[in-house]
């Protein structure tokens, strides 16, 4: 039933189907119930949506206010060393628009929010970095990471999420290099490792277009993994 | 102004990135809560509200203006600025006003008003009837404990984004699947309501 109400809300309904289906819904106590907690349902998740996008911007509020950004915003910078300094920005600044730094900060924020951990409640040391992780704790998920790397450097799980929580840190050059080591890896059934190296990249100032472009070109023509986003990102650098 | 230009996104800019694909959707979202971001604290003088209190109001409003310009029901006629300072104006107007009349309310129902454009204005109040501002407050609940990828999905179905993009988004293989998989969510969702 679920189907045939989100047909019609979605208009795909041919004319007869829509026409029984209203006059069902009028009569109808099962349908018009239906009806409700679809209609409902798509209301609350909305809510949920804005509510979680309310958070990102509170977060995004607390970062500005930390970099003292608000202030500059206005009309009121107008002595010298302000224009010195916004001339040294924009002549390092190759266009103006969304920037390569600000991409890749929606891109950590969307996708390494939380880690997956086995819920067995195994206390591999692995699942015990993860956990680290997911409550934030990413010096000591970090510290895990790294005494597993000790033992066995290789191990491409364990360099990716290494990688992960170096960008969580702000270690970009650390997260570079695992990234880069796990790229390196052949045989692997999927390899995120070229192109988490690229958004590692776009973290650091200055800008190394050259190199981000090679690593998403090389994960485009690959067909690697993060290639629909390596296309976007490409277009705005 | 020129020397400014790195932190300034047009309007044109802002327009194209929240109509495109996600990742930049989001960092042009960010872009323009950060480019207006100074009305925070001219409302905290202008109209004595705590910076808590106009933070709120402006992510409102941003989220506001991002839907206007989904819905193209921001049409161009003035430049964003003026648009968005015009909604955070009434925003903070309208909070004030309820705070001092005491009928602050907490929560505001979503309009269904866009849900139901498809639909034929005598069934469209028998359908606006059916909408509940507590049946909603419980399935919001309900909806965080059907899971993270359910609620993912049914978040970004709610905004209306298309299955295709959320085939490419949550790496399904195809709308197809996004489509089953959101509709067992639905039912799993319905199953847990029953429960109350």
């Amino acid at each position: 039933m679920l189907e045939r109400i989100e047909s019609y809300f979605n208009n795909t309904l041919s004319n007869e189907e829509r026409q029984l289906f209203e006059t069902q819904l009028a009569n109808d106590t099962t349908l018009a119930n239906e009806v409700a907690f679809y209609l409902n349902t798509k209301i609350a998740a909305r809510e949920n949506a804005k509510e979680k996008r309310k958070q990102e911007f509170e977060e995004l509020r607390k970062k500005l206010a930390k970099n003292n950004k608000i202030r500059l915003n206005g009309w009121i910078t107008g002595i010298a060393a302000s224009v010195l300094i916004a001339f040294i920005t924009w002549v390092f600044v190759q266009k103006n628009g969304v920037n390569a730094d600000e991409i890749a900060d929606v891109y950590i924020q969307e996708h390494f929010e939380n880690l997956p951990v086995k819920m067995d409640g195994s206390t591999d040391s692995l699942q015990m970095g993860l956990r680290f992780f997911n409550q934030k704790a990413f010096n000591n998920a970090q510290s895990v990471f790294e005494e597993m790397l000790e033992r066995k450097p290789d191990s491409a799980e364990v360099l990716k999420v290494s990688g992960i929580t170096a960008l969580k840190l702000g270690d970009y050059q650390k997260a570079v290099i695992r990234f880069h080591e796990l790229g390196e890896q052949e045989n692997l059934f999927a390899n995120p490792g070229k192109f988490y190296e690229a958004l590692a990249l776009m973290k650091i100032k200055p800008l190394n277009k050259k190199a981000i472009e090679e690593l998403l070109n090389e994960v485009i023509n690959n067909d690697l993994e993060g290639k629909q986003t390596a296309i976007e990102i490409l277009k705005q650098l | 102004m020129i020397f400014f230009a790195r932190g300034i996104v047009s309007d044109d800019e802002i327009l194209s990135g929240i109509l495109g694909d996600s990742v930049l959707k989001r960092a042009t979202e960010n872009k323009l809560y950060e480019q207006f971001a100074y009305l925070m604290k001219d409302a905290t003088f202008k109209h004595q509200l705590s910076e808590d209190e106009a933070a709120s109001l402006y992510s409102d409003t941003i989220l506001a203006v991002i839907e206007n310009i989904l819905n193209k029901r921001f049409e161009g006629k003035s430049s964003l600025k003026t648009y968005l300072f015009q909604i955070f104006s009434n925003k903070c107007v309208d909070f004030l006003r309820k705070a001092s009349t005491n009928k602050m309310s907490v929560y505001k129902t979503e309009s269904i008003d866009d849900l139901l454009v498809a639909v034929p204005d005598e069934t469209k109040s028998i359908l606006q009837k059916m909408v509940s501002e507590n049946e909603v407050n419980i399935l919001r609940t309900k909806i965080k404990q059907i899971g993270e990828k359910c609620q993912q999905m049914m978040m970004a179905w709610s905004e209306g984004l298309a299955d295709e993009k959320i085939a490419f988004e949550m790496g399904y293989q195809s709308a197809g699947v996004v489509k089953t998989s959101r509709l067992r969510c639905l039912e799993k969702l319905k199953a847990l309501y029953k429960q109350i």
